[in-house]
């Protein structure tokens, strides 16, 4: 434990290493200091602690399990796999676990981790994703995953999206966490709901599941909702949207650098999925989230819905959402009201026809107006229909057509009416 | 020495060191205070900066056993004497301007960031003052016997007293953190001015002279509070800043909306409709005929307003800080109605003090991430409320969960066992989940169905109504909610914060920094050090550790006993430093006759007042009236906190005696091993082992380990 007697020989090359080592370590730290200083121009400004993409090396579990299954879009490179289901792109070794710590390379094989293995399941009314105009007032059977291929440093379901699924399945779970695709349709028709959403955390990484589940589900009549950051390649894309009814899409800000900063993405990705989707003639909406200080820039938005305009047309309804300080954004403030009602009028002005605002009760900015008469033609309260002035999905008041997905009695008579005008068809051909 | 010294050169010497001791315990308050404002502000970041500030000067105290020449520690003392009086401002500012430059804007920080970013701001000052005390116990040397540390050591904490009672007193009420800089700014250069005229480098006097006489120039005509505080706020207004009794309290303005920060930590902004409405109704329906409510914090949101929709008589408003309610009446409307009375005072003491009788108690509070507000999430706490409610009466509080995944082991835990609690305490809890979990507790029986209810009763309001939460609160989510909460295990107590401690374990499970990684690399690095440590510096080393565990015991258990005032907490540090001084001087003056035998009764003496302490406040919260209160708060705590420290002082001069080594080499190793000590002992007292294991057993475990230590020495006794 002590030394009594100082060994007198010992000292000077003792004190000899210790200066050295010091040393050493002052020149570190005054390095690593320097080059914090040297990044603190506002270009550079959070590059320190802003994530990149990168796999979970050797962070694959020892073997899978009962929720494993091979993956899909998946790509053999010598000895590895490439992962192709959004644009991070995993390069996957042997015991390795993907970016959005759901998907592995174990054994030679590439697999998924949560393949029925949903920890999160609710039913939720329709407009809280938010879609307007998908079937309104109906339930939507929700179900999510551990996973996500982002790193928003708000995320609302952290506890879900940034866990791997062993710490998420492990403890003592809710009743719903083993529920294979056929449980999910089955228990969808049992809760009487017309659609089961695929969100909360990200289903992109879910994609088996989902996938599997939205196939089984169209043959049940029931449709297939994806709540998303839209961060998925086309292809899984494509093959996603033959069984895909409706999304909300989240645009984050329009900006990269935000994006890269708060959520460790990038922003194009996100806008080809957006012309994608109205491509492939699938019903979706856009959710932007106001981030006080960073996304309230009504340049960046004028932008954004500028864009929005000439890509995708005017009829794709946009929700400006309020944000609350959550997760590792605690430090600054909810979005105030009227920085959402700047956004929308900016969103109005550049002609989007349906521009709502969220998280905000009591405002009258959640109605539909018609885009012709300018009249009510959808009067809601929270998440309530109070007034439906729609008649086949027109309106009352001028029989002007209204862009949505409105009734579903059952799968035959769905009447589908998303309205994406040829001009602007025309403009995503190219 | 070549040059000619003045003849009264020691008394100058004297002054130095004072000196440096009153600047660097303001230095160390008003930057704990910054630092806290700029990161994340819970017990565990405070033991991280002590620790790494106590660590730093311990590594300095280390290398300033190779200043040998007399001539190079005079120029030493000279030279850092000033860079002692200006690094402070400069740490202050570059930590406001680079804050949100090296960070993302917004970005709540982990332990990482956190333990690198004040380690590396830290290394200047500290790093300086810790050689300048190893140098200045040399220079006495030079002149002096063997007292020569335990006269540094002394003269060091009258500096500190001095600068403790200077902040607690006077410069807290009047200054921000720049200005109260400027005095020991001041005294620093005065005395380095002193100094170099008294040993003939009239030159370098003039110099420092005319650099002091420039500095305040500018520092008079710069106002670098106000120009620095909008840096930590980008796009924000900032309307209001000021350091209050409490913290840093600042209020910006984004548009039409307030929001108040409270030691760089958000407690709420106006008009937050969701916010207001929950905290509100899911407790107010479970009411009959409801008169008086208590509401604790938040009043200024619009909540106090909201509960006026009932009917009642009497909304009392209770804010710690006056300041908050100061502000809400002058931006807002919130609180403009007779039936409101706000109360600035600690919600805590107020329940046990008034006489009042409520239908319903609504707590307002942020997670208990700190003891201190831990305080009212307590069984203890429950208890008191219960006893201001009326029969049947309601008490509400919440606490942060994941609305879409309540079983998420990240937040589980913290529902278990705050719905144990308050089920020690209420015949009936349920928890209606929303953006947080809202517990509801009450003798009297409680109903989920919110907006039946709020229908029935008519209760206008634009979020908790069947429009919204009627669609969104199912059984189903319900049940989530509840089930989650069942099945806890450990009540959390006062002196047993355990909540605190899931709360720790919450906010650093969303990084995915390895802190096991980290905790197993601190251990072997401490482990490798003791081992190689002698007997009298592991004896220092061990009092060291129990002298900041148990300053931390103390301070947290004063917090949970009579509330939290910033200039109390400079009060017992203050009380801690007078401790310390009177122990070293009478050390001093007895050092002759003293042997080895003292030094391990001085080890088992705090051994036994180790495990006295956790009793003293336990058998304190027996005592509540104001009287007792004040008496325990102002006697028994400040005497309780001078023994601890008379007998760390006492030990120090003594152990400075029986090291046998040279003094540069002897005042290196104690003060490495009385800061390193010190350092591990805070940080794992306050932020692992009382959290985990309660105040009891941890002072059980200072006192086990100063066994050890002293067994060591006996040992070494026998073998001598």
């Amino acid at each position: 434990m002590t030394c009594l007697d100082e060994k007198d020989e010992n000292i000077s090359r003792r004190e000899m290493i210790r200066r050295c080592s010091l040393g050493a370590l002052g020149l570190t730290i005054g390095g690593a200091f320097l080059n914090i200083l040297d990044q603190s121009g506002e270009a550079f400004a959070g590059t320190v602690s802003a994530m990149k993409p990168e796999v979970f090396k050797g962070g694959a579990p020892k073997s899978i399990w009962k929720w494993s299954k091979e993956a899909y879009h998946k790509r053999k490179l010598d000895k590895a796999y490439q992962c192709g289901l959004c644009p991070n792109m995993c390069v996957l070794e042997e015991g390795d676990r993907g970016f959005c710590r759901v998907r592995v390379h174990r054994d030679g094989k590439m697999y998924t981790l949560v393949y029925g293995n949903a920890v999160a399941v609710h039913v939720d009314p329709i407009e809280k994703k938010p879609l307007n105009h998908f079937l309104p007032q109906t339930g939507v059977f929700s179900i999510a995953t551990a996973g996500c291929n982002f790193r928003c440093l708000n995320c609302q379901n952290w506890e879900l999206s940034q866990r791997t699924p062993e710490k998420t399945a492990l403890p003592t779970g809710p009743p719903f966490r083993d529920l294979f695709p056929e449980a999910v349709v089955e228990a969808a028709v049992k809760a009487n709901c017309k659609s089961i959403a695929y969100t909360y955390s990200e289903a992109t990484v879910f994609y088996e599941y989902m996938y599997d589940t939205s196939k089984l589900a169209r043959e049940k009549g029931i449709k297939n909702v994806w709540v998303t950051n839209g961060y998925m390649n086309r292809g899984p894309l494509l093959e996603l949207c033959k069984y895909l009814d409706a999304a909300n899409v989240d645009l984050k800000s329009f900006d990269d650098n935000i994006y890269r900063k708060l959520n460790s993405g990038k922003l194009q990705p996100v806008l080809d999925t957006l012309t994608t989707l109205a491509e492939k003639d699938i019903w979706f909406e856009v959710t932007n989230l106001i981030v006080p200080t960073y996304t309230d820039d009504l340049k960046m938005i004028r932008k954004m819905c500028k864009w929005l305009f000439k890509n995708i047309g005017p009829d794709y309804p946009l929700h400006f959402s309020r944000f609350h300080p959550l997760h590792k954004l605690t430090h600054l403030p909810s979005t105030p009201l009227s920085a959402l009602k700047k956004a929308r009028e900016t969103a109005l002005e550049e002609g989007l026809h349906y521009v709502y605002i969220g998280n905000v009760p009591g405002t009258k900015a959640q109605d539909t107006l018609c885009p012709k008469c300018g009249k009510i033609v959808i009067e809601r309260k929270g998440y309530f229909v109070v007034q439906n002035n729609l008649n086949g999905g027109r309106c009352k008041f001028c029989s002007e057509k209204l862009a949505g997905v409105w009734e579903s009695k059952n799968k035959e008579e769905t009447e589908k009416q998303s309205v994406v005008p040829g001009v602007y068809k025309k403009g995503l051909a190219g | 020495m070549g040059r000619e010294l003045h003849p009264k050169w020691n008394r100058f010497l004297f002054l130095s060191v004072t000196c440096l001791g009153i600047s660097h315990v303001i230095t160390q308050l008003t930057l704990l205070r910054e630092f806290l404002a700029v990161f994340h502000g819970n017990e565990l970041t405070i033991g991280i900066i002590l620790a790494n500030w106590m660590l730093l000067t311990g590594i300095g105290a280390y290398l300033g056993r190779f200043f040998r020449s007399e001539k190079l520690q005079l120029n030493t003392l000279l030279v850092f004497q000033v860079l002692a009086s200006v690094l402070p401002i400069v740490c202050v500012y570059l930590l406001r301007v680079l804050r949100d430059r090296i960070f993302i804007r917004g970005e709540l920080l982990g332990l990482t960031s956190i333990f690198t970013s004040t380690f590396i701001f830290l290394i200047p000052y500290c790093v300086f003052t810790g050689v300048l005390l190893t140098v200045a116990c040399s220079m006495f040397s030079f002149r002096n016997s063997e007292k020569s540390i335990g006269t540094v050591y002394f003269l060091d904490n009258i500096g500190d007293i001095l600068g403790g009672c200077l902040f607690t007193f006077v410069l807290v009420y009047f200054f921000g953190s720049f200005r109260v800089l400027y005095f020991p700014a001041a005294l620093n250069l005065v005395s380095a001015i002193f100094l170099a005229v008294m040993s003939g480098r009239k030159i370098f006097g003039a110099i420092v002279l005319l650099f002091t006489a420039g500095l305040f120039v500018f520092l008079g005509t710069n106002d670098l509070d106000n120009q620095t505080i909008g840096h930590l706020y980008e796009g924000q207004d900032v309307v209001l800043h000021k350091d209050t009794r409490y913290g840093k309290l600042v209020v910006t303005r984004l548009e039409e909306q307030y929001n108040i920060f409270e030691n760089g930590f958000l407690l709420y902004s106006t008009d937050d409709i969701i916010r207001a409405e929950e905290t509100v109704h899911y407790a107010m329906v479970q009411t009959e005929n409801p008169k008086e409510v208590l509401l604790i914090s938040g009043g200024i949101t619009g909540t106090a307003k909201e509960i006026l929709k009932y009917g009642v008589q009497r909304v009392d408003y209770v804010e710690i800080d006056r300041d908050i309610v100061e502000t809400g009446m002058i931006y807002t409307d919130n609180l403009a109605d007779d039936r409101i009375h706000p109360i600035s005072m600690d919600g805590r003491l107020f329940v046990e003090r008034t006489r009042n009788k409520y239908d319903a108690v609504i707590l307002d509070l942020p997670d208990p991430s700190t003891v201190q507000v831990n305080r009212m999430y307590t069984i203890e706490f429950f208890r008191m409320v219960k006893s201001v409610l009326k029969s049947n009466g309601v008490v509400s509080t919440s606490i942060t969960s994941s609305e879409n995944f309540p079983h998420s082991p990240d937040v589980a835990p913290l529902s278990k066992a705050l719905y144990l609690t308050l089920k020690s305490v209420f015949k009936n809890v349920i928890i209606i989940p929303g953006n947080k979990s809202y517990f509801i507790a009450s003798d009297g029986s409680l109903t989920f169905d919110v907006v039946g209810q709020i229908e029935k009763k008519g209760i206008p309001t634009e979020y908790v109504n069947k429009y919204y939460v009627g669609a969104t609160l199912t059984t189903e989510r319900i049940r989530g909610a509840n089930d989650a909460a069942h099945g806890g295990s450990t009540v959390n107590h006062d002196f047993h914060p355990i909540i605190c401690y899931y709360t720790l374990k919450y906010w650093l499970g969303q990084f995915g920094a390895p802190i096991r990684l980290f905790v197993i690399a601190a251990g072997v690095a401490m482990a490798i050090y003791m081992v190689r440590m002698r007997a009298v510096s592991f004896a220092v080393f061990t009092t060291g550790f129990a002298a900041a565990g148990l300053e931390m015991v103390i301070v947290i258990g004063f917090q949970v006993l009579y509330g939290y005032v910033y200039s109390k907490i400079g009060l017992i540090i203050t009380m801690f430093m007078t401790g310390l001084a009177l122990g070293s001087f009478s050390m001093n003056r007895w050092l002759g006759s003293r042997t080895l035998r003292t030094m391990v009764k001085i080890q088992f003496a705090v051994v036994a007042l180790s495990f006295g302490t956790p009793f003293v406040l336990l058998i304190l919260s027996g005592f509540t009236s104001p009287v007792s209160a004040f008496l325990g708060a102002h006697l028994v705590i400040p005497l309780l906190t001078i023994t601890t420290a008379f007998l760390v002082g006492f030990e120090f001069p003594l152990a400075a005696k029986l090291y046998r080594g040279d003094i540069p080499r002897t005042a290196g190793s104690l003060y490495n091993a009385d800061l390193i000590g010190a350092a591990v002992g805070a940080i794992s007292v306050s932020a692992v082992l009382i959290p985990l294991i309660g105040l009891v057993y941890t002072c059980m475990i200072i006192g086990g380990l100063n066994i050890l230590s002293g067994t060591f020495l006996l040992l070494k006794r026998t073998r001598v």
